[in-house]
């Protein structure tokens, strides 16, 4: 733990990211989602 | 020559993880998942990757803030109406809203902040890496990246203290 950290009190700030964490998608990513990236590296690639 | 196949097979759930909990939504999530495996192919031209996953979790990082950014600057809704647009929120207990209520603020927050106390901030707050991963990252010392998280959670306190209510007391007369 950096010493910046020790005796830290939570504020409204650790609140904030607590409820950022929690109301975040915990899905993984879909296979469209997957699929729609993998054509758009390869049209970046271009031709092999 | 890098299997870039394999690459978001392997590191996709890292990249995916960072977009949610900065955008906080599957859609906006895709865009910043597909723009950053697409950067991540022109930086591999440039240079030669020594360490993918934090090279990946970077891109992720600055390209969902670009995206909030663009969405503070379209839209110039307040977290409070923000609320209105999520799913459900009229219906959601209170807990949850207020959850809600204060994620949206924070994502607002944090797309205020200068480009490197908002790395830092959401490395450190967001994907929980550690200094020294950061400063690695970042190509700092462990000293500046403490620095800079100070000067972020300074602002970012500001900020949300503006921006969200107090909790509601007995009335003064």
């Amino acid at each position: 733990m950096n010493p910046s950290d020790a005796n830290h009190q939570p504020d409204q700030v650790d609140r904030a990211i607590a409820a950022a964490r929690e109301t975040s998608p915990t899905n993984p990513p879909s296979a469209s989602v997957v699929a729609a990236t993998q054509k758009a590296v390869q049209h970046e690639l271009g031709p092999v | 020559m890098t299997d870039f196949a394999n690459l978001i097979h392997d590191h996709g759930p890292i990249v995916w993880a960072t977009a949610c909990r900065l955008l906080g939504n599957d859609a906006d999530a895709a865009d910043c998942f597909q723009d950053t495996f697409v950067e991540a192919v022109r930086v591999s031209r440039r240079q030669t990757i020594q360490h993918w996953p934090g090279l990946l979790r970077r891109i992720a990082t600055v390209r969902a803030l670009d995206q909030l950014r663009r969405v503070r600057h379209r839209d110039r809704v307040d977290p409070a109406q923000d609320l209105d647009l999520l799913p459900g929120a009229q219906s959601d207990p209170v807990g949850e809203s207020q959850s809600h209520e204060l994620a949206a603020a924070l994502r607002q927050a944090v797309a205020r902040l200068p480009d490197r106390q908002a790395e830092v901030f959401c490395l450190r707050c967001l994907d929980e890496l550690s200094y020294k991963e950061i400063a690695d990252q970042l190509d700092l010392t462990e000293n500046a990246v403490g620095v800079l998280l100070h000067k972020a959670r300074t602002k970012l306190a500001a900020n949300l203290d503006r921006h969200l209510p107090e909790p509601v007391g007995p009335a003064n007369p």
